[in-house]
């Protein structure tokens, strides 16, 4: 059980996203054990339980937990309110999460997670146009949330709207201007619009910030073979082309003749 | 006409069950024929033997996919291969429509194959409780789908095989070209899960 305690700490406390083993590890380790002996944090652990039993549709098992926590702490608990409510969206039921949402609201307007939670309604019911409304309306309060931005900016990029995702990938540079992921993002959204030049100059920063950015290495051949051809951008290509090459060559050999052959034909055409 | 073996059908969907929650698209590879590309042929028969995941969560920036597409290229020509389907699954549980995203990459796709088919992902036929498959199948006429089901043969070994592997946790070892361009040791054609499937023969 111990081991079990462990690794759910880990994935707590490191954030992965690894539902159906929690599940798998509350199943075979801990449901039939008494938690008294973990103290506080018996809670913690049911409150996680919970949340990878409703990502994998494990009703017995959230309502299970639910109630657990239920006898502990008040029903007028703000955080097990939450629960309750996602606990509704989990079965479809959203009149009911949007009424407990609203109530919390209520007590404390600026609540953002609570706003965000209404916003996943409007998600869960394919409201995509107004979860971009209602998102648009959050973000004005709330610039500086990076979760809210990147979400935007797939939403916008599922509702094909190339123009706006842009400009909250840029937002998201400006919030994490020396995360290269950041500006791999908005290279990649760039690209897609047709914009090769700044897609390139995006590509190039990226590589600054890791230059074992893959994707930014093969964005730039990419972006020279969409731009008219010029002695700069022939040199830049052998050097990068050849550090592609090199790193397959070291960890994953066996893909090498693909990547080359791949490669040739992109500067070739 | 058109025929799935069982490879390509697990490699599917291990796939969806690695990402529940996201969006996932992929192609599939069938043997090339000697008759002419050039046309749509009804009478053609597409025999699918081998499938590569591609992206989770956004599907619809264009880069990688060019990346994934050329070097799947090439891989297939070393194998007498031919890109002959693409799959792609919505987020949203009960959204079976094709996209923007679905309708230019089948485009692209049948640039090269016009006999190629679209495996849309029925989100709810996913638990293979009631269904031999978890998908319906289209051919794009002129920017119109046409369900074309009826024609695709499915044998029982696919669906027993998929859970099977599912069972084993498989699907946590599947790699989509997304994980192969985070860590380029993971290998976007997944030699391990042939052999899974070779050691659960039924």
């Amino acid at each position: 059980m111990q081991s079990a305690v462990e690794k759910l700490r880990k994935y707590r406390d490191e954030n992965y996203r690894l539902h159906d083993e929690v599940i798998e590890l509350w199943e075979n380790s801990l449901s039939k054990r008494n938690l008294s002996s973990l103290g506080d944090e018996k809670w913690l652990i049911l409150e996680q339980v919970f949340k990878s039993a409703l990502h994998c549709s494990q009703e017995s098992i959230a309502s299970d937990c639910l109630e657990q926590l239920r006898k502990q702490f008040k029903s007028t608990s703000h955080r097990l309110s939450t629960l309750q409510a996602m606990y509704y969206e989990s079965i479809d039921e959203y009149n009911k999460a949007e009424e407990i949402y609203s109530i919390l609201l209520q007590n404390n307007e600026t609540d953002p997670i609570i706003q965000k939670r209404k916003i996943c309604l409007l998600k869960e019911q394919n409201k995509i146009h107004e979860a971009i409304s209602e998102l648009n309306s959050y973000l004005e309060i709330y610039q500086v949330d990076q979760e809210a931005w990147s979400e935007l900016c797939d939403l916008y990029l599922s509702e094909h709207d190339y123009a706006k995702a842009a400009y909250c990938a840029e937002e998201l540079i400006l919030l994490n201007p020396h995360n290269h992921l950041s500006h791999e993002r908005y290279a990649s959204i760039c690209y897609s619009q047709g914009d090769y030049e700044k897609a390139r100059i995006y590509y190039f920063s990226t590589i600054k910030f890791n230059p074992n950015n893959i994707r930014a290495l093969y964005g730039i051949l990419l972006t020279s073979a969409n731009i008219k051809s010029r002695t700069t951008i022939e040199n830049n290509n052998k050097i990068i082309m050849e550090q592609i090459l090199q790193k397959y060559k070291e960890i994953i050999p066996e893909l090498l003749p693909f990547v080359d052959k791949a490669l040739q034909n992109f500067l070739s055409s | 006409m058109s025929e799935i073996n069982a490879l390509s059908f697990v490699k599917m969907f291990l796939h969806l069950a690695k990402y529940p929650e996201l969006a996932v698209n992929g192609v599939l590879l069938s043997a090339r024929t000697d008759s002419t590309n050039e046309e749509v042929d009804s009478s053609s028969y597409l025999h699918f033997v081998d499938c590569i995941p591609l992206f989770h969560g956004v599907l619809s920036l264009s880069p990688m996919l060019e990346i994934a597409l050329s070097q799947i290229d090439a891989y297939c020509s070393t194998r007498n291969l031919t890109v002959a389907g693409y799959y792609h699954a919505n987020e949203h549980y009960s959204d079976t429509n094709p996209n923007f995203t679905a309708l230019r990459i089948m485009e692209k796709i049948k640039e090269n194959n016009p006999n190629a088919v679209l495996f849309m992902i029925d989100n709810s036929l996913v638990d293979l409780n009631e269904s031999d498959r978890f998908y319906n199948i289209f051919t794009l006429v002129d920017k119109n789908w046409k369900n074309v089901n009826d024609s695709h043969i499915v044998t029982d070994e696919c669906r027993l095989v998929a859970l099977s592997l599912l069972k084993r946790n498989q699907h946590r070892q599947l790699v989509d070209f997304d994980n192969h361009l985070d860590l380029i040791s993971n290998d976007w054609r997944n030699p391990n899960i042939n052999n899974e499937l070779q050691s659960s023969s039924f």
